[in-house]
């Protein structure tokens, strides 16, 4: 049961108030509505000015607080990330949902997370001085408090498969481009748990990278889609993202 | 704490837990337009507020998120107590039904013509993307905001709303406001959640775990023992006595299997245990502590199971005690809830006679009314006297069914049907109305339950799934010979509509082609799934699959272009249709002659609308396009069987009152009744009151469902004003001292004779007063054993990508006959909401089970419940008059039809696109690959 709500104005201070069991941040608040009975105390970073959009160097850095409307509405985002952001079908959904909470969660039918891990983007967060490349710290996610997500601005792409517009997603592909390596990242993900990445060299033929996700992906049936299906579509969505110019 | 935040422009400061739910605050602030509708999924947008000007949803927000910001709701639109330009647009443009989301969507309209003044056709979806509108279907929506972006800039701007109809018609057939638009787009109090007083009792439910299961031991002292805790009820200390949940005229053609509780569960979701507690909280702390111990049984879950020889019985433990007000070809030592056989010719013969003949089966799945207002229920003491405000399209029967339950006379029973959040059928059965007016009587407190969206999903009727077996024969001229059908449906725990279902899927399928050889064979087997119910279409959208579609498989056979088929058979105007005299409500039907039929001109009209013939080669190698049609009625209500009444009372002031027993939906069944009296009456539309569904203070109607609103309840009112017409004209001969011959009513509100005349408020002031003839009122019930069957043409096309299956409605044209359309934009919008209610259950909706019973899909969005985003490209609704002769002013029934057509019509245009029949539901991407061989 929710007792208290904080509203630190500074990260630092943000941080001192995270303690003990039943401490969370408080982003969009989405997530609050389902019940978390171990939840009592609410850190709130409304106040920490966490939700700018950048662009410097090449990279675009974007703060835990910005919304998923923000990342649809500004041009200094990459195309796919948009789009990613685009997929959650409910503007006002879109209104509320923040790119921390969307990390802090991480879904399993998250639609950024594919795009972001094909742009190799890294975390800024308070439990670690160097940035923190986005696919290693899912493999160990820690609590401490999301600050920014920033990834350079190339090219990039993502395909969704689901009944309907707001029904959850039955898979994700995602590619980055990386023209200086020659080199792009596909990142398919089941939606339920498994998220695969592969490197291909550029251009590559869309035909032969269909083949190669099929052979190689081996995603989880959901309600809506069979093992079969997903692997199939998944080469077919990778290998319509390799064609897009 | 406190929380201090401008709310409509006004500062306030509130105390509030820290972590209290917005919405709920909102309400506890005295905002009613600010609802929950989906258990805080984010889905439904009926919480839709403004905060610092962009929409978000406050059931997702904690009061203190609030502090320091600024918070809209629809009661800031409001003008001096006077809709907004844009309110009225929304009403105009007929978008207000049932209207629970109708604030939400204010406010979405508002913030879109604020931020973007021009919008384009994609900026007004993106702006309703959060919004469902389960009744409308989005389209008026365009409408609407064009409506009100013109009247920013000039209020007085107007479009054609909707084509009108009978130019000898002075109300009748025209667009108008509905009746009871305003309060419902204002966010005014006006569903049963509104109606609940401070110091109420909360009711909630323990729900069954296991598909099938004997209740071994239940022990709620845990419960009972905690602080707050009113009254735990169980199979052990409430009636037990057997009814049925239908809302049908009694005698019911359904069984008498259901208890109040059970010491068997027949399906995942059942009740165990009802808990009244003095709040929510409490309540759920309490179904924690009760104690249940199963003996876990053998499940029955598929129509397989139900049927093979030495099934588990759903209802063995009390076979003897299932009642039946008449046979219904039930045989519960079976599985077997109701059965039915018919037929006309000589099948066999016809079949004999067929150059080809089909045999195909045809599946349907489990889909869910989802109204977006939960099923909900209030019930309160007046004195000895028990009120039910009750969300209801059946108030008569519903008192008629809790008074036998409880064990009290109707005359202690008050039912209040409130405004109705949506239906769709499912509000024609008692779900939880008993459980509380029990609760009420024994505990004298007032009870409110409101269902969650899950237990809409595990506790609520559903559509049956369906799998019919269809032989069609024809000759090679496409001439059909023979038709057999046999209908087998999953009728689940509980035999509720368990013949009547299937029965329609008949009644209102096979009548569309003309055929001298037809047999038919329906049942309703019991499972243990949810019950099976009444849904808007009843049996005919499954039926119409089937029957549609078989026949589109035959022409195909024949080599024949399907719309050349359909015209070598369908019915025409004057066709007598034999079979119907088989297909009774579990009674003998009769012969009935088809006497409007508007299929003609709908079906020119729809070929030439969506250019039927012709072919489109798109620049996407991967992409095909095919076109389907298919050929779809409905009845309007059940003659012969069911009965409307009204009274129509002239006031002193010479205005009008209406009392009927109608039960107004959300459809718009209240303005079709101002409008009949108003035009019978020769008055203004604005001097005509309506009151209807009240049991205490108006008439007996049958209720909302079969189509009958405008027909049965609509004919009440129009014999009720005709009838007050010649009281009228009686007292008015006395007073202006004319022959009553020389005497007519005109417009407006005055009564005309050779010599002079009288208005309406010089007749009521004098036949009121202390000399007067007294108060005059008219009186009428309606029955009849006439029909009056609409009829429509559903066209559609659709873009298949052969390498994904993914499917595009790129077109959905569909032309309607419903004789005279009585409010011509609000038909429409039913027919709109129709269109992407049935797109749903063809394409995305599916309630999932797993193996042992357990729904998976208890959420809207893994349900599939489509959006404004799935609504296809090109909507386009047409209205074709026909003058029926029994209809008021010619009017037949809307609502149910337009449910029919989408799944034939979209699995014709996929065999057409990629050359694949789909004979099950849903239609999805996945099937087409599977059969044209990619997967």
């Amino acid at each position: 049961m929710i007792t208290e709500i904080v509203r630190p104005r500074t990260v630092r201070e943000a941080v001192r108030a995270k303690s003990g069991a039943g401490s969370v941040w408080l982003g969009g608040g989405t997530w609050l509505n389902a019940g978390h009975e171990e939840v009592s105390r609410l850190i709130s970073l409304a106040d920490l000015g966490l939700d700018g959009i950048d662009v410097a160097g090449g990279v675009c850095t974007i703060g835990a607080m910005a919304t998923f409307q923000q990342i649809v509405d500004s041009s200094l985002v990459p195309a796919g990330l948009r789009d990613a952001a685009r997929l959650t079908a409910s503007r006002t959904l879109r209104n509320m949902c923040t790119l921390g909470g969307e990390l802090g969660l991480h879904p399993n039918d998250s639609a950024l997370i594919p795009v972001l891990m094909a742009l190799g983007a890294a975390m800024h967060r308070t439990g670690s001085r160097k940035p923190t490349p986005l696919m290693t710290w899912l493999e160990a996610p820690t609590d401490d408090l999301i600050l920014s997500v920033t990834m350079p601005v190339v090219p990039c792409a993502v395909a969704a498969l689901s009944r309907t517009s707001h029904s959850f997603r039955s898979l994700v592909v995602a590619i980055g481009r990386d023209a200086s390596s020659g080199k792009a990242t596909i990142v398919a993900s089941d939606c339920r748990g498994t998220r695969a990445a592969f490197s291909i060299g550029l251009p590559s033929d869309p035909a032969g990278v269909e083949s190669a996700v099929n052979a190689i992906f081996n995603p989880k049936p959901d309600i809506h889609a069979s093992l079969e299906y997903k692997r199939y579509m998944a080469g077919v969505l990778a290998a319509d993202l390799v064609a897009r110019p | 704490m406190s929380v201090t935040f401008t709310l409509n422009h006004v500062q306030r400061t509130v105390a509030a837990e820290p972590g209290e739910n917005l919405q709920e605050l909102l309400q506890r602030m005295g905002v009613p337009s600010v609802r929950r509708a989906d258990d805080g999924e984010g889905f439904a947008g009926a919480d839709t507020i403004l905060l610092d000007g962009k929409p978000v949803l406050a059931g997702l927000m904690i009061a203190g998120q609030v502090e320091g910001h600024s918070v809209e709701t629809v009661e800031s639109l409001m003008e001096n107590g006077r809709l907004s330009a844009l309110q009225g647009a929304m009403l105009d443009a007929g978008v207000v039904q049932s209207a629970f989301t109708s604030p939400a969507a204010a406010l979405l309209i508002e913030e879109l013509l604020r931020r973007t003044p021009e919008p384009t056709r994609d900026d007004v979806r993106d702006a309703l993307s959060g919004l469902w509108s389960r009744a409308t279907g989005y389209e008026q929506f365009f409408l609407a905001v064009e409506l009100a972006r013109q009247r920013r800039r000039d209020p007085s701007f107007t479009l054609p709303i909707a084509e009108e109809f009978r130019d000898d018609l002075r109300v009748v057939g025209k667009n108008h406001r509905k009746v009871d638009g305003r309060k419902l787009v204002a966010g005014m109090k006006a569903y049963v959640e509104d109606r609940v007083e401070p110091g109420s009792c909360v009711l909630l439910m323990l729900r069954s775990p296991h598909a099938h299961a004997r209740i071994v031991s239940i022990d709620a002292s845990k419960a009972l023992a905690l602080p707050g805790v009113v009254a735990v009820y169980t199979h052990e200390n409430t009636p037990d006595r057997h009814f049925t949940t239908a809302g049908q005229g009694f005698p019911e053609p359904s069984p008498y299997d259901f208890r109040m509780f059970s010491p068997v569960v027949r399906h995942v979701g059942d009740r165990v245990a009802a808990v009244v507690a003095e709040d929510a909280r409490i309540a759920a702390e309490a179904l924690k502590r009760i104690a249940v111990r199963y003996e876990v049984l053998p499940s029955v879950l598929s129509l397989d199971a139900a049927m093979a020889p030495g099934a588990t019985l759903v209802h063995g433990d009390h076979l003897g005690a299932i009642g039946y007000q008449f046979p219904i070809g039930a045989d519960a030592g079976r599985n077997l809830a109701a059965s039915a056989t018919g037929s006309i010719g000589d099948l066999e013969a016809g079949l004999r006679a067929a150059d080809a003949v089909v045999e195909r089966t045809y599946t349907t799945s489990k889909v869910q009314c989802t109204p977006v207002e939960t099923h909900v229920v209030y019930t309160r003491m007046d004195g000895d006297r028990l009120v039910i405000h009750a969300s209801t399209q059946v108030p008569w029967h519903l008192r008629r069914i809790v008074a036998g339950i409880v064990g009290i006379r109707e005359h202690r029973i008050r039912v209040i049907k409130e405004r109705v959040g949506g239906g769709y059928g499912s509000k024609q059965d008692i779900l939880l109305e008993d459980v509380c007016a029990w609760a009420t009587l024994q505990t004298g407190r007032s009870v409110f339950y409101k269902y969650t969206r899950e237990e809409e999903f595990i506790a609520a009727t559903t559509r049956h799934p369906f799998r019919i077996a269809v032989k069609m024969g024809a000759r090679k001229d496409g001439t059909i010979t023979a038709i057999s059908m046999t209908a087998d449906a999953d009728t689940g725990a509980y035999g509720n509509h368990a013949l009547t279902v299937p029965m329609n899927a008949c009644s209102k399928s096979l009548p569309l082609f003309r055929c001298d050889n037809v047999s038919f064979q329906v049942r309703g087997w019991y499972t243990n799934h949810v019950a099976s119910g009444a849904y808007q279409g009843y049996g005919a959208p499954q039926g119409s699959f089937a029957i549609q579609m078989a026949a589109a498989e035959l022409a195909a056979e024949l080599g024949m272009d399907w719309l050349a088929f359909i015209e070598k058979n369908r019915v025409h105007e004057g066709d007598v249709l034999e079979i119907l005299k088989c297909l009774g409500e579990g009674r003998p039907g009769a012969v009935t002659r088809v006497r409007s039929c508007g299929l003609s001109r709908a079906l020119a009209e729809g070929c030439r609308s969506i250019e039927w013939g012709k072919r489109e080669t798109p620049k996407d190698p991967d992409l095909r396009i095919g076109k389907g049609v298919a050929i779809i009625q409905q009845g309007s209500g059940l003659p012969g069987l069911d009965q409307a009444c009204a009274d129509v009372r002239l006031l002193s002031d010479g205005t009008l009152m209406i009392h009927s027993g109608g039960a107004d939906l959300g459809t718009g069944l209240d303005t079709v009744l101002a409008k009949i009296a108003a035009e019978t009456l020769c008055c203004d539309m604005d001097n005509v009151a309506v009151l209807t569904g009240d049991t205490d203070t108006t008439p007996f109607d049958k209720g909302a469902y079969a189509s009958s609103g405008t027909f049965f309840t609509g004919n009440a009112v129009l014999k009720a004003s005709q009838a007050l017409a010649g009281r009228m004209l009686d007292v008015a001969a006395v007073i202006m001292k004319e022959p009553r011959e020389d005497l007519s009513l005109a417009s407006l509100s005055t009564i005309r004779g050779r010599k002079g005349s009288l208005s309406f408020a010089e007749l009521a002031h004098d036949a009121s007063g202390g000399e007067g003839a007294g108060e005059l009122v008219g009186s009428a019930s309606f029955t009849t054993d006439d029909a009056a069957f609409p009829y429509a043409a559903h066209f559609c096309e659709v873009g298949v990508n052969v390498r994904s299956g993914a499917i595009t409605v790129r077109r959905y044209h569909a032309v309607h006959d419903s004789g005279t359309p009585i409010n011509p934009e609000l038909a429409m919008g039913q027919i709109y909401g129709a269109i992407l209610k049935s797109v749903g259950h063809a394409l995305y909706e599916e309630m999932v089970f797993d193996a042992t019973g357990r729904c998976l899909t208890t959420g809207l969005a893994d349900y599939g419940t489509p959006m404004i985003q799935e609504l296809p490209a090109d909507v386009r609704v047409r209205l074709v008059q026909t003058d029926d002769p029994f209809g008021p002013f010619g009017g037949k029934s809307v609502a149910e039809i337009s449910m029919n057509g989408a799944a034939p019509a979209l699995a014709i245009a996929i065999h057409d696109a990629v050359g694949v029949w789909i004979r099950d539901w849903p239609l999805t991407p996945e099937k087409i690959l599977k059969l044209t061989g990619r997967l």
